[in-house]
């Protein structure tokens, strides 16, 4: 017995793709017929080039469309990889018009400007006309007297009106059947076309990866400056205004023995102020509750020590690699500093979860907002965040509330 | 003594007033940005100034910019230079015109009033101050060849402390010997190393640092 609730969503399926394969292969055939006149045109002429840019970039917007309604289709995503146009017009021209997929793009278009509409035409008739046959008897009485011609018989009376809706159900398995051949071939078309080439995707990803390293650098530059800065201005600021207390005092100790104890005074509590410092130093560079307690521990620690009262909801997955628990401790880090310093809010609120195998790290304020997403601080913290292949996304719309959502793959 | 100080870290810069103050300077002004120190210098005329290297708005050597700025504008103006680090470029371009009145101390040899404050003193009166340490890596003979390879360890010593700005009479000191056996062993050192001689402790300082810069 075959199963006809598949089967049945199967038909769904495709005859929705068919339906908007009519139009979409409208539009492929209009934009592809402008692009090649257009440029048939313009190239020709000195003036035309830039013309050229924006004919490409027509049909890039139609290919993404395309992508969108592939991607529907097949309820998978369809990935995108052109190469990176940059320089002035013309450079920019070079690029997209060597770009391999721009052509692949054209020839989708096509493709389906022409056997896309086709395929849709065939199957929006064909299952018009089952449709109408297996009605057939229902609407029967209101035909002229010549009765309905089918090409291959004329139903003139009730009872051959009833041979059609035999003929109309015989033919919805091999309408089925032809659809599905249809269909199929078009997804696979349009995604062979529509995706990068192993070697385009590579290329995209080595480009990627490329500028996540230098931001890696950077940040890690960044850090040491600041390590530097801190030292500087902080701990051993302090160690030589002790050293001068020390000294002032050994000079006084003979003539102003209360003077000089005052001093030896001063210098100790410059002392403990040092010994202060650098251990948040330390703990700036390497928190110790991470490496002894892990990251739950840690977090929990960090919002016990913000200034503005800070809730925290924790559910962090078993095995998280050190750089994305250090790298999501940053972000919790830099993210209450931020709140305290700037926000003015009254609550904040951390969470951290493990969705599939990705680490979501969530700080949200009740805030002023109006954060800068390229500001100092967060900037670093992308850097790190993109390091490790995540993503940062900043929302602090001037009113607030600020939210920051740092989302880590955990592959290690 | 009149002094300016320029230093942006309040913590030291209240040390330095209090340090100064309390061994018998008079602080004219103190100021942490490069500008108000030019400004300060201009208007006080002091007789001494000090300044961190490390000011703002790049806390890279905008001290150093600042002090040779100005003594392009008041020459001669006595200049000790405090730094967290020794950096042989600094103290080259600082004794580079040759004419004394300058030094160049690491931010630790405050810890050291008496000596601190008797560099301060000297490069008022125009001699010099040079960090022990910068002379350290300034006497590292080059090679076989170097003139200061043939100087003896003792004769070593007495080119330290020389070349740190030091008078006869310190030195001597220092090292637990004679006056005359420091004359002695000066001597030997211009002929070894083919100075032009000088009774002047500032002038012979000078000769030894254009020397140790070649």
């Amino acid at each position: 017995m075959v199963r006809m609730r598949p089967i049945l969503r199967r038909f769904g399926s495709d005859l929705a793709y068919q339906l908007s394969t009519l139009p979409a292969s409208i539009l492929a055939f209009a934009v592809v017929v402008a692009a090649v006149t257009v440029a048939a045109t313009a190239a020709g002429l000195i003036i035309g080039l830039p013309l050229l840019l924006a004919v490409f970039a027509l049909l890039r917007w139609n290919a993404r469309l395309e992508r969108a309604r592939t991607a529907w289709a097949l309820r998978e995503p369809v990935p995108e990889a052109y190469r990176r146009r940059d320089g002035n017009w013309l450079r920019r021209l070079r690029v997209v018009a060597g770009d391999p997929q721009s052509w692949k793009d054209l020839a989708w278009l096509a493709v389906l400007g022409t056997f896309g509409f086709v395929s849709a035409v065939v199957a929006l008739t064909m299952w018009g006309t089952i449709a109408g046959l297996l009605v057939l008897p229902a609407w029967n009485w209101s035909l002229p007297n010549d009765g309905v011609d089918f090409g291959i018989f004329r139903a003139d009376s009730l009872g051959e009106a009833f041979i059609g809706v035999d003929i109309g159900l015989v033919a919805i398995p091999l309408a089925y059947v032809l659809q599905r051949w249809m269909t199929e071939g078009l997804l696979r078309l349009s995604k062979a076309l529509l995706s990068p080439s192993r070697e385009a995707a590579l290329e995209a990803r080595v480009g990627e990866l490329a500028a996540t390293r230098a931001g890696a650098v950077d940040a890690a530059a960044a850090e040491l400056q600041r390590i530097e800065r801190d030292l500087h201005d902080g701990a051993q600021a302090r160690l030589v205004a002790l050293a001068m207390d020390l000294g002032m005092a050994e000079e006084r100790f003979a003539r102003d023995p209360e003077g000089a104890r005052e001093l030896v005074g001063e210098a100790r509590e410059e002392a403990k102020r040092a010994l202060a410092e650098l251990r948040d130093l330390a703990r700036g560079i390497r928190p110790s509750m991470l490496a002894e307690r892990g990251l739950g521990p840690a977090l929990t620690a960090l919002a016990a020590r913000s200034p503005i009262p800070a809730s925290v909801d924790l559910d962090v997955p078993a095995d998280v690699p050190d750089s994305v628990e250090i790298t999501a401790w940053f972000v919790v880090s830099e993210a209450l500093a931020n709140a305290a310093k700037h926000s003015g809010a009254a609550r904040v609120l951390v969470s951290v979860g493990g969705v599939e195998d990705r680490l979501i790290v969530e700080v949200a304020d009740d805030g002023a907002g109006g954060a800068r997403p390229d500001g100092g601080g967060l900037t670093g913290l992308r850097k790190r965040v993109e390091a490790l292949d995540g993503t940062l996304a900043v929302s602090s719309p001037a009113g607030g509330p600020t939210t920051i959502r740092a989302d880590l793959p955990c592959v290690s | 003594m009149r002094v300016v100080i320029a230093e942006d870290l309040a913590l030291l810069r209240d040390g330095l007033i209090r340090l100064l103050r309390d061994t018998g300077f008079e602080v004219a002004a103190a100021v942490e940005h490069p500008d108000a120190f030019l400004e300060a210098v201009e208007e006080h005329r002091p007789d001494v100034c000090v300044v961190d290297v490390r000011l703002p708005p790049t806390f890279s050597d905008e001290g150093v910019r600042a002090a040779l700025e100005a003594r392009r504008r008041i020459p001669g103006l006595p200049i000790l230079i405090l730094s967290q680090y020794v950096e042989q470029t600094f103290a080259a371009e600082l004794f580079a015109d040759g004419r004394g009145g300058v030094g160049y101390l690491l931010k630790d040899r405050v810890a050291d009033v008496a000596d601190f404050v008797a560099s301060v003193k000297r490069v008022a009166e125009g001699g010099t101050a040079l960090d022990p340490e910068a002379v350290a890596q300034l006497l590292v003979p080059s090679g076989p060849d170097d003139p200061l390879a043939a100087l003896t360890p003792r004769e070593m010593d007495v080119m330290q402390l020389m070349a740190e700005g030091r008078t006869n009479h310190a030195i001597a000191h220092g090292l637990h010997i004679s006056e005359s056996a420091v004359e002695k062993h000066v001597s030997t050192i211009f002929g070894k190393l083919d100075l032009p001689r000088s009774g002047d402790d500032h002038r012979r300082v000078m000769a030894v640092a254009a020397y140790l810069r070649r």
